[in-house]
């Protein structure tokens, strides 16, 4: 028998789950974690017929599973609920999309100027709500050439490390995906790029399990040699840390082989942060950082503090004299990836966010340093802060550089967060 | 006093099913039973409807028997049946001999079975071990033993059939070789009263043998004791059996959302105060964990024993339990003892329930010079829940739970989506294990069905209501808020039922000894500070 079927067994009945949950808290009609999860499990292996168009609505952040004292692995029933979900066809076509963010990566990069000037434009955007049932509030990331290569390597003998991009970094911004690798290196390590798929994340957050499971094997077979020999695998996205650190989120489950190695890949796989703060307590972290005046409000993405490994990165940042990090502590973003993006899910997405744009506005930093992409976005769009990588302050702060407001490589257009709109006309945006 | 043509002695499935066939027929009787419906063995069973495979090597009549009535039974009440489908596993370990001669035999008695590979038997059952040799089908079916005897009850009232639960019987009046009535006490009130009638039937099963004596008579039935656990979650799809002879921890029922595994097979004295020790409840577990393994791992909710009535009129000391016969016996102590007036149906089995009462009747026609035959076998228990009632259902409530209450009230379902529509808080989910409803909670608690539950426990027999992993710890608080809030009890009633219902419930939890259940009885104590010992002492005294 499988060990995990029997988690549900585990289940105490103490609602500490439904105490954390954010959606729960922003719409009391959501059945709450421990309903969708160990409950309704019991029964739907009686073969009770318990879909509910609810299980759409978990933003598989997690908080569940990490508060539960017991051990229940929550969010992955919902995950398989979730999947068993037959939804309408709009929204079944809008979700397949989503679920393969790579999938658009390749083809916009044939054409990336065109389609990411049909994406910007307002009439597509809205022609796009209509028919695809997208909030027409939000703003998709620009597409860019998928030009991140494994730099050349040095001549000096040094330790080497897997980079996993995951699709945001590919696909939207491979200049972030650079200043990764640059940073490994400040710390000496030469960074090899995988040439893996999307994590999967995308793809189990939006019920797509068949998705899930080709590029959870595709992953696996790309990194298994590599972590066979000895080298360890480096995210810079939360979600993909968190996807490879659970071993595909259990979906490879039952596939004797595929498992194995994906838990092999599990037990080395790192984040950035985690990494460098390995480096820092064994005294190899390079800590040349030149003076730069900076205040920061620091958020924790859900996918980062489901791996269990503390906040990494507020440490980091603490450690340029002269930054200030505050640390937001508001809960979950209310993303979640593609969810904020559901016109449905919208309203619901907005009113998770508030408790975390309030801390925010209250704290009036300089800017926002959040590790996951998609908060970056959902925090730009709710509070008039820029947020960014902190891999970016932490490499600038080599250079005694502070980053400057509207960054450089924004990738939304017509941005309309604070920095971004004040921001001259024709400025380097 | 009250008269009527018949009383019946014996709330489980056996008397329920004969006030049923007495009402078909047009005879007047009362039914009592001294606890709540289905006291006895019939609800601390498996609740295997049995396709006759387990008898049909040993006991061929039993076996015919039983293949008629789990046809008839899944026919006349579907709505108490899951028809799960059953295998009969053929492990390694056992007798290969007896795996043919099984097969032999089933064909002859007619089962409708075939042959499984090992991959096959691993597809149907992914959980069950690896080195199993194959398997064989069978129409196993599990049936819900609450509602199979509530359905029987509630179909006769409709026809004029009465029963009183809590209502001991205390003494049978006769005069002149002529049984005239019987006395009975009120357990809960303790007042007492009699009532005459011309035939009394005792259907008491592990009782029947102290009801005889009431009269004067002998009825020489064997307390043949099982012990069953309940599991938390299904772990099988189908009944699992293993293939051979009968012995200990052969079957793994799936029983709603729960699996049951059983039984042992001990002789006790009595019906009461029954107990599981560690050693047998290790010694099932490890039996268990052979089909299954992993099992011993598997979360255990409850433990509970009951006792087989088997009818042993040989010399008890040569009587083995799973040796003596599973078939019953129809006693007319008229012509036997010379006690007219009075007979006893005793042995048999759950899944033979109906073909008991069948014979009861038919002897109780005859005396009574009733000319009607018995329509049992073809008149169904209950009418489905209509369409419209339906989808009333599923716009106020959540599917799942909508699907579960119309499986436990049928078309009662209606009267209490009606008071959901009309006040909606009714729509709550009290029992979240078991998507149990305040509306439902409210109904049974209530006087407009013919069942009504007096206890907290009785709720849990009618929805229930506290059989999840929980125990009770939750739900059973807000059934005393409802029953206070309702009028049914007063403040120092509703308190006083809701410490007598942990007691109940932690009797069960009292024998498991490791895992989660422990920790779950644990949070029930630090809950509701009940005396930890208080409760483990009175299980160990009386069993479930
Ligand atoms: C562990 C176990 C597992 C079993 N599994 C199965 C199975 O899977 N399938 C199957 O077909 N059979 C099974 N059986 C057998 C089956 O449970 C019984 O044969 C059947 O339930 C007997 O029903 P009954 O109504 O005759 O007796 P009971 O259910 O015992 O009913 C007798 C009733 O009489 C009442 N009573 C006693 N004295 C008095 C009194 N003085 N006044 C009023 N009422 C009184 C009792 O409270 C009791 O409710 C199992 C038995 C056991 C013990
Ligand atoms: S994963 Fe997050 S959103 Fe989903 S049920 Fe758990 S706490 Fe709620
Ligand atoms: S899943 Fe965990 S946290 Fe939630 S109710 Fe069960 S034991 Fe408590």
């Amino acid at each position: 028998m499988r060990l995990d079927d029997l988690a549900i067994d585990n289940c105490l009945k103490c609602s500490l789950c439904n105490t954390v949950c954010p959606v729960l808290a922003a719409d009391p009609r959501y059945p709450g974690p421990k309903r969708l999860g160990p409950e309704l499990e019991r029964l739907r292996r009686e073969g009770i017929s318990t879909d509910t168009e609810w299980v759409e609505y978990c933003l598989g952040c997690h908080r569940c599973d990490l508060v539960c004292p017991n051990q229940v692995n929550v969010s992955e029933m919902i995950a398989r609920a979730k999947a068993a979900h037959r939804k309408p066809l709009v929204r079944g076509l809008r979700d397949w999309w989503f679920a393969r963010p790579g999938l658009l990566g390749k083809l916009t990069t044939i054409l990336p100027a065109l389609s990411n000037f049909a994406l910007s434009m307002k009439p597509a955007r809205s022609l796009m709500s209509k028919l695809m049932q997208i909030a027409p509030q939000r703003k998709f990331p620009k597409y860019a050439r998928p030009d991140l290569r494994s730099p050349a390597m040095t001549g000096n003998a040094r330790q080497r490390v897997v980079f996993f991009p995951g699709c945001f970094i590919r696909y939207n911004r491979p200049g972030l995906g650079r200043t990764v690798i640059d940073l490994l290196e400040r710390n000496g390590l030469s960074v090899e790029v995988a040439s893996t798929e999307c994590c999967g994340v995308p793809a189990l957050a939006n019920g797509d399990a068949a998705a899930a499971r080709s590029v959870a094997r595709a992953n696996v077979k790309a990194l298994a040699r590599q972590v066979d020999s000895g080298l360890r695998i480096v995210t810079a996205c939360s979600s993909c840390g968190h996807m490879l650190k659970t071993g595909f989120g259990g979906i490879l489950e039952g596939d004797k082989k595929f498992a194995c190695a994906a838990q092999k890949i599990a037990s080395n796989t790192f984040d950035l942060a985690e990494l460098l703060m390995a480096q820092a307590d064994a005294g190899k972290l390079n800590t040349n950082f030149q003076h730069t005046a900076l205040r920061l409000a620091y958020h924790a993405p859900c996918h980062q503090k489901s791996q269990g490994i503390g906040r990494p990165w507020y440490h980091l940042l603490r450690m340029i004299p002269g930054v200030t990090v505050e640390d937001m502590d508001a809960g979950c973003c209310g993303m979640s990836g593609t969810y904020g993006f559901k016109q449905e899910k919208y309203p619901v997405s907005m009113e998770i966010g508030k408790e975390l744009f309030a801390s925010i506005d209250a704290a009036r930093p300089q800017m926002v340093a959040t590790e996951c992409a998609t908060c970056q976005m959902q925090i730009e769009h709710g509070t008039s802060f820029k947020a960014i990588h902190p891999a970016e302050i932490l490499l600038q702060a080599y250079d005694g550089l502070a980053p400057t407001k509207g960054r450089k490589d924004c990738s939304i257009d017509e941005c309309e967060c604070g920095p971004c709109r004040q921001k001259p006309e024709g400025a380097d945006h | 006093m009250e008269a009527t043509q018949v009383v019946i002695i014996g709330g489980g499935a056996t008397g329920a099913g004969i006030l049923w066939d007495l009402s078909l027929r047009g005879i007047s009787a009362i039914l009592l039973e001294q606890g709540d419906i289905a006291n006895g063995a019939t609800g601390r069973c498996h609740g295997l409807l049995h396709s006759g495979g387990r008898y049909a090597v040993k006991d061929p009549d039993t076996a015919r028997e039983c293949v008629a009535e789990n046809r008839i039974i899944k026919a006349v009440a579907p709505h108490c049946v899951d028809e799960v489908g059953g295998i009969f596993v053929k492990c390694a370990q056992d007798d290969p001999a007896f795996f043919e001669q099984w097969w032999r035999a089933a064909g002859e008695v007619g089962i409708r079975s075939h042959r499984l590979s090992r991959e096959e038997a691993r597809e149907l059952e992914p959980n069950l071990a690896a080195d199993i040799l194959g398997a064989f089908t069978c129409p196993d079916a599990h049936v819900d033993v609450f509602r199979l005897v509530l359905a029987n009850l509630e179909a006769a009232v409709a026809r004029g059939g009465r029963f009183l639960t809590y209502s001991e019987v205390t003494s049978i009046l006769s005069a002149d070789g002529r049984v005239r009535g019987v006395r009975y006490r009120n357990t809960r009130s303790g007042e007492e009263d009699e009532i005459s009638c011309e035939v009394v039937i005792n259907a008491a099963g592990g009782w029947a043998q102290g009801i005889a004596a009431m009269a004067g008579v002998d009825v020489p039935v064997l307390c043949d004791k099982g012990t069953l656990l309940v599991l938390n979650h299904r772990l099988n799809r189908r009944v699992i059996n293993r293939c051979r002879k009968s012995s200990d921890a052969d079957i793994l029922v799936p029983a709603g959302p729960v699996c049951i595994l059983g039984t042992s097979s001990i002789r006790v004295p009595s019906p009461e105060g029954l107990a599981a020790s560690r050693e047998e409840v290790d010694h099932l577990l490890r039996l268990g964990d052979e089909l299954i393994p992993g099992l011993v791992n598997a979360r255990i909710l409850r433990i509970f024993c009951g006792v087989r009535p088997l009818y042993a009129p040989m010399p008890v000391e040569v009587a083995r339990g799973r040796e003596i016969s599973r078939g019953f016996a129809l006693l007319d102590h008229g012509t036997r003892d010379g006690v007219s007036g009075f007979i006893s149906i005793v042995g048999g089995k759950l899944t033979t329930y109906r073909l008991m009462a069948a014979a009861a009747c038919d002897c109780v026609a005859a005396k009574l010079g009733v000319d009607v035959e018995c329509t049992t076998d073809k008149t169904p228990l209950r009418p489905a829940v209509d369409r419209t009632t339906h989808h009333r259902a599923i716009h106020v409530l959540p599917h799942p739970v909508a699907e579960m209450m119309e499986r436990r009230l049928g078309p009662e379902t209606d009267q209490v989506i009606q008071a959901i529509e009309t006040r909606p808080d009714l729509a709550e989910v009290v029992c979240e294990c078991e998507l149990v409803t305040r509306g439902e909670l409210e109904y049974v608690l209530g006087g407009a069905t013919p069942a009504p539950a007096c206890t907290i426990a009785d709720v849990g027999r009618r929805t229930r209501l506290g059989f999840g992993p929980c125990q009770g710890t939750f739900c059973g608080y807000k059934a005393m808020l409802a029953g206070f809030q309702t009028h049914r009890w007063t403040a120092s009633e509703a308190a006083t039922e809701f410490s007598a219902y942990l007691h109940e419930r932690a009797k069960g939890q009292a024998f498991i000894h490791q895992g989660k259940q422990v920790e779950q009885l644990d949070l029930n104590y630090d809950l509701y500070g009940a005396d930890r010992m208080l409760c483990a002492d009175s299980g160990k005294q009386d069993g479930i």
